[in-house]
């Protein structure tokens, strides 16, 4: 019998869903079937379902109604996409209580509610973060999820969850004593072929999980941490990501870690650091993130 | 009908587009509105410079590559950085892709639906949205290969751009493949576009109209180019992109100034193809306004754009060398996409952006109305289908609808 699927969007850019379309020929290969997707018109109509994937964050009370109503028909369900798994670039609405301001025509638009990430709010049995996720990992996540995937698919898939974006950075890491630490910066100016960390300029490769191809520092642009944190960062209590970069930075610069941290302090704040994970439990929560400190 | 209001969640992205018809009079009053705040330009406001356009793109999941270019372009006027020989070739080039794909999967699969509803040659219609889906796989791999990932890729960074020549290197043999594989699809769809653009007699819009798109410049048609607004009697008139921006957010249309004392724009793939003269007014008269048309202008432009993109893959006419422009904003697929920057005194960039969507909502609600007039009908289930019909001939997905809303604030 086919693998039912349905597919849901909350709040999100519908990149995860778009992403999700290029495997819509192999789903209908591999005898899984798509009952629920908004774009291809097909609206989930509340009966059960082998596997949901949702893609998109909570922002108001529709959101979290769908959800929960979702979790308790649905076998298992699939976290798609950093906006699901640590809240997206919205999130940031939470740090800044922008989510408390009235806004549209109240009386025809659901009541909004702090915005979370989906992986916060109801159970999920796999989550796959990152902005968005490429088709493989889709179909690796979905093979596991239905009992059809191999050894191999599960070792693949946990190979990712390992990685940094670093560790997919064609750049050579050098050290250049007393380099300017910098967030802006011309790129014209920056050596291609050089770690950006080591020219001094803020990248969140070494505390961002890997796997994307590190697209951005090989076209220049450093990371900006769309795919959300290491593993590193989630389980080990007491790390958190300004002390992360705050020791690749010192270590290329011939600097001290306290004097990076202070200049890091200084000139960044929690925009920056956390621009796709403002609203994630996972790091407002822990003790040692001190991510409200850096609300400014 | 016994309810007063008839609520719409456009499906394609749940909750991000709704439409409000009040159907208590003769006269439905209709309102589109996008229920869910994004926040966006504030993030945007709080990023560094370089960081911009890679958030710009997160706008809009579907339209990504011009959200990319408009915020590029926009960033390049505010630092006064001129891009090297080649580069902007390769933003047109990849917006040129962005439209292909984009118009594919807007007619051959968001709106297979309606073309079913319309044409009720339901068996075809659902092996036409199976071959445009693997077509718009196969044009996504491009992406891909192209800049690195089929969505949200990075096609550069300020002053940075890859020249088109090595990006065609990496591309022609697949996407000479990709283009015959949408020409042929363009092919077997024609007619089924044409029957649905038939029915424009049921589905009519309004009189009055300000179409606006970007004009070319040179060779380059959808990333530069001036702001051209043309009216129904064919006068023409060039505007400049601060006269539409609101100095802060209007509920519903985001910072787009709604033409209050003239006739509403409609802006996207219509208007460009009114404004280059691919399509004429008298035309557009005789098939009563219809936003059906859209999709025909769709079927028009895809076409045009697969035969560049043949020429420039045969060396026949390659893509020229410009300088930058200093207009603002670009053409996405549903329309005029303005981005525009400000410093502030603070150092912050002032954003502002303005969606398609926001400059067509009011046409958008003005011809759900005359629709459902004109069609007389008065059950839940026809005025939604209307509704969708009508909507989604504009714009299939409203996930920019984040971007109109208003902040009291």
């Amino acid at each position: 019998m086919a693998v039912r699927i349905a597919f849901i969007s909350l709040s999100s850019c519908n990149g995860c869903q778009v992403s999700f379309l290029n495997i819509v020929p192999w789903l209908e290969e591999k005898d899984f079937e798509l009952v629920a997707c908004p774009f291809i018109d097909k609206k989930w109509k509340g009966e059960e379902v082998d596997i949901a994937v949702i893609e998109g964050s909570i922002s108001n009370k529709e959101h979290l109604e769908l959800i929960k109503k979702l979790r308790s028909r649905a076998h298992k369900v699939l976290a798609l996409g950093t906006c699901a798994v640590y809240g997206g670039i919205q999130g940031i609405k939470r740090l800044s209580k922008l989510y408390e301001d009235k806004f549209g025509p109240r009386e025809f638009t659901p009541e909004p509610v702090t915005p979370r990430a989906v992986t916060d709010v109801v159970e999920v049995d796999a989550a796959v973060p990152r902005c968005p996720p490429p088709e493989n990992f889709i179909k690796q996540a979905l093979l596991l999820l239905s009992g059809l995937g191999s050894r191999e698919d599960t070792k693949k898939e946990r190979e990712w969850r390992f990685t940094t974006v670093c560790s997919q950075c064609p750049r050579k890491m050098v050290r250049i004593d007393n380099v300017r630490l910098r967030i802006d910066f011309n790129p014209a100016e920056l050596d291609p072929n050089i770690c950006l960390l080591s020219q001094g300029v803020l990248c969140l490769g070494p505390v961002t999980m890997g796997g994307c191809g590190a697209n951005c520092p090989r076209s220049g642009l450093p990371c900006a941490g769309c795919a959300g944190p290491t593993l590193e960062l989630i389980l080990v209590r007491g790390t958190r990501p300004i002390d992360k970069i705050s020791q690749v930075l010192a270590s290329m610069s011939g600097r001290s870690v306290e004097e990076v941290k202070r200049i890091l302090m200084e000139t960044i704040n929690a925009y920056l650091l956390h621009t796709f994970t403002a609203s994630s439990d996972i790091m407002l929560k822990k003790p040692s993130s001190r991510l409200l400190d850096l609300v400014r | 009908m016994s309810n007063k209001k008839v609520i719409i969640d456009l499906t394609r992205v749940e909750g991000e587009g709704r439409i409000i018809i009040d159907v208590s009079s003769e006269d439905p009053k209709v309102m589109l509105v996008g229920p869910d705040y994004r926040a966006i330009e504030y993030v945007m406001r709080n990023q560094p410079i370089n960081r911009i356009p890679l958030i710009a793109s997160r706008i809009c999941g579907i339209c990504y590559i011009s959200h990319y270019v408009a915020s590029l372009k926009e960033t390049h006027i505010l630092t006064g950085t001129v891009l090297p020989p080649g580069s902007l070739a390769t933003l047109e080039f990849a917006n040129m892709l962005q439209h292909i794909i984009d118009n594919i999967l807007h007619v051959f699969v968001m709106c297979s639906n309606d073309l079913s509803s319309l044409t009720k040659r339901y068996e075809e219609v659902k092996v036409l949205r199976r071959r445009g889906m693997k077509v718009f796989v196969d044009l996504m791999s491009i992406i891909r290969e192209a800049f690195g990932s089929p969505v949200h890729p990075m096609l550069g960074v300020i002053g940075l751009i890859p020249k088109i020549d090595d990006i065609l290197e990496k591309i022609r043999d697949q996407l000479s493949r990709a283009v015959a594989r949408v020409k042929e699809l363009l092919g077997e769809g024609e007619e089924i576009i044409m029957e649905a653009v038939g029915k424009s007699s049921e589905y009519p819009g309004s009189k009055g109209w300000q179409y606006l798109a970007l004009t070319p410049k040179g060779y380059y048609e959808l990333s530069e180019g001036n702001i051209m607004v043309t009216n129904e009697k064919g006068e023409k008139k060039e505007i400049i992109a601060d006269e539409l921006i609101a100095q802060r957010k209007i509920l519903r249309y985001g910072y787009i100034v709604p033409p209050l004392d003239g006739e509403p724009y409609r802006t996207g793939p219509l208007a460009r193809c009114v404004l280059k003269s691919l399509m004429s007014l008298s035309d557009i008269h005789k098939n009563d306004n219809s936003p059906l048309l859209y999709h025909m202008a769709r079927y028009i432009e895809t076409t045009r754009l697969v035969e560049k993109i043949e020429a420039i893959l045969s060396e026949k006419q390659p893509l020229q060398e410009s300088e930058a422009g200093l207009t603002h904003g670009v053409e996405a697929p549903r329309g005029t996409l303005i981005h525009r920057y400000t410093t502030q005194t603070d150092g912050k960039i002032n954003v502002a952006v303005l969606t398609p969507t926001a400059i067509n909502t009011p046409a958008i609600e003005r011809d759900i109305r005359t629709a459902i007039v004109a069609q007389g009908t008065r059950s839940e289930h026809e005025i939604k289908l209307i509704a969708e019909i009508v909507a989604r001939a504009y714009n299939p997905c409203f996930s920019c609808a984040a971007c109109i809303i208003n902040i009291n604030k």
